[in-house]
C-alpha cells in the first residue's frame, strides 16, 4: 500500500511538473499564437481590404451616377473587379451560420433578377435599407455586376439602361453602400469591441479530431473552397465534370467575364489561409511535425504546388468562358494543377492533423 | 468444464448487454443515423456473397429498429428470451450487412456476443420468463456457458493487441501520435500528448494491455484491479476518440469475469448480505458430441478470421485485405481521395468522378482508403450508365502519417476487374 501510494506521489509531482514547465512551449506547437496570427493578419486583414474596395466601388458608383459617361463606367468596373477578388481572398472565412448569412449578403451567385424586377416594381423609396430587406441573391456583388456589365461588352447598353431608368440606378448605388455595411457588419462579429468571435475562436485552439476546434473549421473550409472550384467554379463550366459537356455560360462571372481573375484570388487567399502570410500557419505547424512528402517537406511542396497552379492560370490570356472553347488544354492543365494542390492539403495534412471532415458525424473504430 | 457455477454472472451479462443495446439504439436514432446510413444513400457497399441484402423503404427500416428495441427490452427482462435474442441477432445483423461503409468492430462485436447468447440460458434466472414458467428456472448452469463467453471476449482483446504488434505502432508510436496530438485539450495529461515518448509509451501500454487483460481478469485477486484498467482504458479512450459505444460495450461484458464468489465479496464491502443459492444435487447433462463439434469449430472460426490476411501479400493494413472482422481496432491512420477518370470509348466524352456527387458523407470516409470499396463505386458508376465505360482511379492514401502514395494502380479498367476472395494484383504495394 505504502508503495502505491509513493507511486502516485511521484506521479503527481510529474503532472505538477508538467503544469508549470515552461520547457513544453518549444516542444509544441503554439496553436493558439497561429490561430491569433491567422485571425489578426489573415482574416481581419483581409476583411479590411474588402471593405476599402467596396468603399472605393461605392464612391465610383456615386461619381457615376451624377456623371453617367464611359469613362466614369470604366473605372466602376475596375472597382467591382478590385472589390471581388479581394471578397475572394475572404470568402472561404463565413464561419457559422452568423457569419455564412453575412457572407451571402456579399456573394450568393447566381443572382435573381426576375426577383429584383419583382421588387422594384412594387418599391417607394430604394435605399440602403430596402436593399438590407431583401434576400441575398437580390444584392451583393452578383447584383452589381449584372447591371455594371455587358456581356456582350457593350458599355453604351449599361449606361443607356441605367440612365433611362433612375430608380436601378437608386437600386445600383444602394448596393454598393451596402457592400462596405456589411463588411463592417462582418467585422463587428470578429472584433473584441463588438461581439469578440475572435477570443471564442482563437481559444477553440484543441487542433483537431474535434468538429468544434478552430483548426479543424479552417482546414474544412479550405477543403469546401476548393472543391468549389474543381466541381461547380472550373470544373463544371470546363466539362472537366459533370457530364463531361462544356458549359461556358456556368462560369462564376458571366457579364464581367472576371471568372478566371476570382479563382486565382480565391487560391491567393488559400495560400495565404496555409501560410499564414509573414507570420505562423499550416506551413509551419507541418513543418514542426516534420511532415514530408516525396523528398521535400509537405509544407514546400504544398507551397510550390499553389505557384505553379497561379502560374498556370496566368498563362491563361482571356477570359475563362473563351478559354474553355479556345484553349482547352490549358485550362486542363490549370485544372489539374489545382487539383495537385488539393490532394497532399486533403490528404497528407488532413491525415496529419487529424482532421475531422465535417459534414456528417458518425462512430469510428476500425 | 460441466461443473455447475452459478448462473448470475451470465445474467448480469445478459442485463448489462441489453440496456446497452437499447441505450444504442435510442442514440442511433436520435442522431439520425437511420436516414444518413440506410435510407439517404442511392448506393450500398454491399459485402461479397451479401449482395442481395437490400434496406427496406423507410418504414420497414424504422420499423427494424423499433422492433430491435422491442427486442432488447425482451433480453433485458428475460421475457420471451429466445424469440428477443434471436430477432436481436437477426436483425441486427441485417442492418450491418447492408453496407461496410457502417463497418465497426464493436458491432461485429455485437454480432457475435448476441449469436452466442442465443444458445445460452440467460433467462433461467431472474427473468420474466422464468418466473412464468419455474421448469426453466436455474440457479447454476455448466461452467462452459460462461467461458464460451470469457474465451470470445478474450479473442478480441487477444487479436487486437496482436495486430498492435507492428513496426508502426510499437517503434513509431502511429497512429497514436498522430491522434494524441489532436487531444491536447485532454484533461490533466492532455499536455504531454505533443511529446512523442508519450505516444510510445501509449502505444506499449495498449498493446500490453490487449494482450494480457484476460489472463489478468482470470486471476482472482488480480481481477478487482484488472477491472479498474479495463474501465480506465476504456473511458479513456472513449475520451480521445470517436468510437460511440465500444468503451461501454466492453466495459459491461467484461463484467462475465466476475463470478458469483466475487459478486458476495462485493455485497459484503459493501454491507449488505447476499447468499447465492447452492449448487443443486443433480448435475447438468454433459455436452452433447454435436454440440462440441459445433463450439469447436465455431472458435476456429473466431481464431482463423484474425489470421486470415496473412494469405494476402504485402501489409493488411495498406491493402485492407483480410483487415475486417479481425478485431484491428484503432490501428491505423488513413486518410484518402479519389479522382475516378470516366471515359465514353462511344462517343469520346471524358470526365472526373470524386465520389461526392453520389456518395454520402460516412461512405466518403471509408470508401477512398479500401480498394475493394474502391472497385464496387468504379462498378456502380458503370452500371448506372447506359453505355459501356471505361473507368480508372488515381487514389491517394496517406498512411500512419507516411507521405499519400497512389494505392491501386491508375491505368487498370476497374470495369474489367471483378470481385473476388483473393488477393488483387491491381493493388499497389509498397513493401
Amino acid at each position: 500500500m505504502r508503495r502505491i501510494r509513493f507511486a502516485l506521489f511521484i506521479f503527481a509531482v510529474m503532472l505538477l511538473f508538467t503544469q508549470l514547465s515552461p520547457i513544453q512551449a518549444q516542444d509544441s506547437f503554439d496553436r493558439h499564437a497561429m490561430l491569433e496570427n491567422l485571425v489578426d493578419n489573415v482574416i481581419l486583414t483581409g476583411y479590411e481590404s474588402f471593405i476599402e474596395e467596396a468603399v472605393a466601388l461605392e464612391t465610383l458608383i456615386l461619381q457615376f451616377s451624377e456623371n453617367p459617361t464611359e469613362d466614369n463606367l470604366l473605372l466602376v468596373q475596375d472597382a467591382w473587379r478590385e472589390t471581388s477578388n479581394a471578397w475572394e481572398e475572404v470568402s472561404m472565412y463565413g464561419i457559422g451560420l452568423r457569419l455564412m448569412s453575412l457572407h451571402n449578403q456579399v456573394d450568393k451567385r447566381p443572382v435573381n433578377v426576375d426577383l429584383i424586377n419583382r421588387l422594384l416594381d412594387n418599391a417607394e423609396t430604394v435605399d440602403e435599407t430596402f436593399v438590407s430587406n431583401i434576400g441575398s441573391t437580390q444584392k451583393g456583388l452578383p447584383a452589381i455586376e449584372y447591371y455594371i456589365f455587358d456581356s456582350e461588352g457593350d458599355n453604351q447598353a449599361v449606361i443607356d439602361n441605367l440612365t433611362a431608368n433612375p430608380q436601378l440606378m437608386d437600386f445600383v448605388l444602394a448596393l454598393s453602400q451596402y457592400l462596405p455595411t456589411t463588411g463592417e457588419d462582418i467585422l463587428r462579429l470578429w472584433s473584441p469591441d463588438g461581439d469578440n468571435f475572435t477570443e471564442e475562436f482563437i481559444n477553440a485552439d484543441g487542433a483537431g479530431g474535434d468538429a468544434q476546434a478552430s483548426i479543424n473549421i479552417l482546414v474544412n473550409e479550405m477543403f469546401a473552397a476548393f472543391e468549389m472550384i474543381l466541381d461547380d467554379r472550373l470544373g463544371d463550366p470546363a466539362g472537366i465534370t459533370g457530364e463531361g459537356e462544356a458549359n461556358p455560360a456556368l462560369v462564376d462571372a458571366p457579364y464581367s467575364q472576371h471568372s478566371l481573375a476570382r479563382i486565382e484570388h480565391n487560391l491567393i487567399g488559400l495560400q495565404r489561409l496555409f501560410t499564414g502570410g509573414d507570420g505562423a500557419g499550416f506551413d509551419d505547424y507541418l513543418d514542426f511535425l516534420g511532415a514530408e512528402a516525396e523528398e521535400q517537406m509537405l509544407s514546400s511542396l504544398i507551397n510550390d504546388r499553389f505557384d505553379a497552379a497561379l502560374e498556370s492560370l496566368n498563362t491563361i490570356d482571356e477570359p475563362l468562358q473563351f478559354a474553355i472553347v479556345n484553349q482547352p488544354d490549358a485550362v486542363q492543365l490549370l485544372y489539374d494543377d489545382i487539383r495537385m494542390v488539393y490532394i497532399p492539403i486533403r490528404v497528407d495534412m488532413a491525415s496529419q492533423l487529424s482532421i475531422l471532415v465535417t459534414f456528417s458525424d458518425a462512430d469510428g473504430d476500425g | 468444464m460441466q461443473s455447475p457455477v452459478h448462473i448470475l454472472p451470465l445474467v448480469i451479462l445478459r442485463i448489462a448487454f441489453g440496456l446497452l443495446m437499447l441505450g444504442s439504439l435510442l442514440r442511433f436514432l436520435w442522431r439520425g443515423w437511420v436516414y444518413d446510413f440506410f435510407i439517404a444513400p442511392e448506393f450500398h457497399f454491399t459485402y461479397m456473397g451479401f449482395g442481395w441484402v437490400q434496406p427496406l423503404p423507410p418504414a420497414g427500416m424504422y420499423a427494424v429498429f423499433a422492433i430491435l428495441m422491442v427486442a432488447t427490452i425482451g433480453i433485458i427482462f428475460g421475457a420471451f428470451y429466445r424469440l428477443s435474442i434471436i430477432t436481436f441477432f437477426l436483425l441486427f445483423s441485417y442492418v450491418e450487412l447492408i453496407d461496410k461503409a457502417t463497418y465497426l468492430n464493436h458491432y461485429y462485436f455485437i454480432s457475435v456476443v448476441s449469436l452466442i447468447l442465443i444458445f445460452l440460458p440467460s433467462n433461467a434466472y431472474f427473468s420474466v420468463d422464468a418466473k412464468r414458467n419455474p421448469d426453466i428456472r436455474r440457479t447454476h448452469i455448466p461452467l462452459l456457458a460462461i467461458f464460451v463467453l470469457r474465451l470470445q471476449l478474450g479473442i478480441v482483446y487477444f487479436f487486437a493487441g496482436f495486430a498492435k504488434l507492428n513496426p508502426d505502432w510499437m517503434f513509431e508510436g502511429v497512429p497514436l501520435a498522430i491522434w494524441l496530438r489532436a487531444n491536447t485539450g485532454f484533461p490533466l495529461i492532455g499536455q504531454l500528448f505533443d511529446y512523442h515518448w508519450m505516444a510510445l509509451l501509449m502505444s506499449w501500454a495498449g498493446a500490453f494491455y490487449d494482450l494480457t487483460i484476460p489472463f489478468w481478469l482470470s486471476w482472482r485477486r488480480i481481477r478487482p484491479f484488472a477491472y479498474v484498467t479495463v474501465i480506465v482504458f476504456h473511458v479513456m479512450t472513449g475520451m480521445l476518440f470517436n468510437i460511440g459505444i465500444f468503451p461501454y460495450v466492453m466495459i459491461a461484458t467484461t463484467l462475465i469475469f466476475f463470478d458469483v464468489q466475487d459478486c458476495q465479496a462485493f455485497a459484503k464491502f459493501f454491507r449488505f448480505s447476499y447468499s447465492p443459492e447452492e449448487a443443486p444435487a443433480i448435475q447438468p447433462k454433459s455436452l452433447s458430441t454435436r454440440a462440441g463439434i459445433v463450439l469447436i469449430l465455431f472458435f476456429m472460426y473466431q481464431i482463423m478470421m484474425p489470421l486470415r490476411h496473412y494469405l494476402y501479400p504485402g501489409n493488411t493494413n495498406w491493402t485492407m485485405e483480410g483487415y475486417n472482422f479481425a478485431w484491428r481496432v484503432m490501428l491505423n491512420e488513413k486518410t484518402g481521395y479519389t479522382t475516378f477518370t470516366i471515359q465514353n470509348p462511344g462517343t469520346g466524352q471524358r470526365w472526373l468522378v470524386y465520389g461526392t456527387e453520389y456518395l454520402t458523407a460516412q461512405q466518403m470516409r471509408t470508401m477512398p482508403h479500401q480498394p475493394d470499396m474502391i472497385l464496387q463505386f468504379a462498378h456502380y458508376l458503370d452500371d448506372i450508365h447506359p453505355d459501356d465505360l471505361i473507368i480508372t482511379v488515381e487514389a491517394y492514401v496517406a498512411h500512419n502519417g507516411r507521405a499519400s502514395r497512389l494505392i491501386i494502380d491508375p491505368t487498370v479498367d476497374l470495369t474489367t476487374i471483378e470481385r473476388q476472395l483473393w488477393s488483387v494484383d491491381w493493388i499497389l504495394r509498397y513493401d
